[in-house]
């Protein structure tokens, strides 16, 4: 067993941190406040291969890791969690299952236009009335000659209008249940596609949130994900490996509000003393620090099975669910160390404490990851 | 065209530094190091130009084998080369033992059209190394550059810092540049070139690799004790109406004879 990493990798970290520092620190408030998607900081992301980690070079990627792609969620989510999960679901959610499951073809043509950075990705699964229970698709997708047509709404998709590639999944035979799902991989120009109404959210608002409306649309046969009837399998799995990404993203968020009251309880001066020589601080800094360093292990470890090709899916709810629980508890008793001004705009706790909640929602909420762990449990 | 970017690993200016009262030395076990950041803009600088016209960079550093890092990054952002040059054990190192040493390294593995160092490393600040490189090997130099204009096979046309604002300077190839911050944000990394950098096999030579004499790459200079200013005192704040705070300001000058 060894905790610790190679000079690579601490290299690796680093090179993200201090790309994080220095570009996307900066403007996370403001993307925040304006509820602005940051395209310029995108284009910086895929100009240094941020888009393309964990993919084959052959496909335009960095020839990393999973552990690598981590890194780099955690070191974005740290200062921006918008940022963070911009990244997550474009290679978590859309160019990982176009490298698992599409053809050479799709690869060629889509993946490695994604893992160049040259077009986002985001992937299409919840609908108004399919949530947890992702097998009520009422998006439907009828085979007529050399394509399919698509009818239908998607609702909460990351990265909607910004990406140029979606990964779709529309009922192909509904009398089937879940086994008549099928993925497909569509482009933002085909005709019948178009983007609806932008959520406004709590938390991560400087990231794209949005419908998508099919009316009709044409998508050619050959963009059909796997085989028909494959694609709740192709979701589930590609949700084990997006949920190691959030459970990144919430690792950073919770890292980040440590650091920002870890910086100001050592400042702040209050009956004659600074906070961090008071003991309740003391324990409460020790009892996040704890919990953060419990989360870094149970992420580290589900990347490290998704790179050692083990079972990964109870390893990533762990981490999900323990990493997501984490970041709201941390950033939550990190807006109290700070007080008032914990609660003001004026610094960024307010921002990262919402933020943390959505990471319990999205990608399978936290009681999702329970059903995962007990099942695994109880079998 | 070919370039050797010097490169010096410093403490992290994010840290404190502390001195240990014992040695009169800053402590350096432990803290945090960087690549000296003007040495990064010079890198940047110089593969910009290899961008366009082509060449090669290396980059070189002299220290132990901890300094390999910043080879490591060298490499990371795009450099071709990297050479640590050891120094002779037990020996102490001042900007005149780098300098030798560096002078000898780059003429044992050139030749090079360009030598780009930083303006000065924020460590000692001191600003020697560059212009010592280039008179032991009697090289043009030109210093505080803040802008390349022009390249070609036998010459550059540099802007530089001068005293009185800028001069234009057009050089005669070999030159030796010492680079601003304005020469060029460093890029970022990519992972695949990290990971590359980090399977490179760094050569380490040593004073007889370069064609060094080690009696002369010792420090001339000896440090005999390094200690902090004393720290400012507390100003103090004046309180009340305008003219009360002008009437205490004007009594707090006179009585330190001020005014």
């Amino acid at each position: 067993m060894d905790f610790g990493f190679s000079g690579e990798y601490t290299m690796v970290q680093k090179m993200y941190r201090d790309f994080a520092e220095k570009e996307i620190k900066p403007i996370a408030s403001e993307i925040d406040e304006a509820e602005r998607f940051p395209k310029e900081n995108v284009e910086k992301m895929a100009k240094m291969g941020m888009l393309g980690i964990p993919f084959p070079e052959a496909y335009g990627g960095e020839e990393g890791d999973y552990l690598s792609y981590v890194f780099a969620v955690e070191e974005l989510s740290k200062v921006c969690a918008s940022t963070g999960v911009t990244l997550s679901a474009h290679t978590s959610l859309c160019a990982a299952p176009v490298y698992d499951w599409g053809t050479e073809e799709q690869k060629q043509k889509y993946l490695t236009r994604l893992a160049s950075g040259a077009c986002l990705g985001a992937f299409g699964l919840t609908e108004p009335n399919a949530g947890t229970d992702a097998s009520r698709q009422r998006t439907t997708a009828i085979r007529e000659g050399s394509h399919y047509i698509l009818n239908g709404s998607k609702c909460f998709i990351t990265n909607a209008g910004e990406a140029d590639i979606y990964v779709i999944m529309a009922m192909t035979d509904p009398e089937k249940g879940s086994r008549g799902i099928s993925a497909f991989i569509v482009e933002k120009d085909f005709s019948g596609f178009s983007v609806g109404k932008h959520e406004k959210k709590m938390g991560i608002r400087g990231s794209a949130t949005a419908e998508l409306i099919f009316e009709k649309c044409i998508v050619p046969a050959e963009n059909l994900l796997g085989e028909e009837g494959q694609g709740f399998k192709i979701a589930m799995h590609t949700l084990d490996g997006g949920r190691i990404g959030i459970a990144a993203q919430a690792l950073g968020i919770a890292e980040g509000a440590l650091n920002e009251a870890v910086a100001y309880v050592k400042l702040r001066e209050q009956f004659g003393r600074n906070l961090a020589s008071f003991q309740n601080t003391q324990f409460v800094i020790a009892d996040m620090a704890n919990q953060i360093e419990a989360a870094r292990l149970l992420v580290y470890r589900a990347a490290w099975c998704k790179d050692n090709r083990q079972p990964y899916s109870t390893a990533s709810a762990h981490a999900k669910l323990f990493a997501a629980e984490t970041a709201m508890s941390v950033a939550t008793r990190c807006v109290q160390l700070l007080g008032g001004y914990g609660y003001t705009r004026e610094y960024p706790l307010e921002r990262m404490m919402r933020d943390a909640k959505i990471t319990q929602i999205y990608e399978g909420t936290s009681e999702v990851q329970r059903m995962v762990i007990s099942r695994e449990v109880l079998k | 065209m070919n370039i050797m970017v010097c490169i010096k690993q410093v403490l992290d200016n994010a840290s404190v530094p502390k001195l240990d009262p014992a040695t009169g030395r800053v402590v350096t076990e432990g803290v945090e190091t960087i690549a000296n950041p003007f040495d990064l803009n010079a890198l940047e600088g110089a593969l910009r130009l290899t961008d366009v016209h082509g060449g090669e960079v290396s980059v070189i550093t002299v220290g132990n084998e901890e300094c390999k890092t910043v080879l490591k990054l060298g490499l990371a952002m795009g450099a071709a080369h990297a050479y640590l040059v050891k120094a002779p054990d037990g020996q102490e190192q001042d900007s005149w033992s780098v300098s030798y040493l560096l002078s000898r390294a780059i003429t044992s593995l050139g030749p090079f059209d360009l030598v780009l160092c930083g303006k000065q490393a924020i460590d000692d600040d001191s600003a020697q190394v560059g212009g010592s490189i280039a008179r032991l090997l009697n090289m043009t130099q030109v210093t505080y550059v803040e802008e390349i204009q022009e390249v070609s096979s036998e010459s550059i046309t540099v802007k530089r810092a001068g005293n009185s604002g800028s001069e234009i300077i057009a050089a005669r190839l070999p030159a030796l540049l010492t680079c601003e911050k304005s020469l060029g944000e460093p890029r970022y990394p990519t992972l695949k070139r990290t990971r590359m950098a980090n399977r490179v096999d760094i050569p380490a030579l040593d004073c007889t690799e370069i064609g060094a004499d080690p009696d002369r790459a010792g420090a001339l200079v000896k440090v005999q004790m390094v200690y902090a200013p004393e720290p400012r005192q507390r100003g103090e704040l004046l309180r009340g109406e305008p003219e009360e705070i002008t009437r205490l300001a004007v009594a707090r000058l006179v009585e330190q004879k001020i005014i």
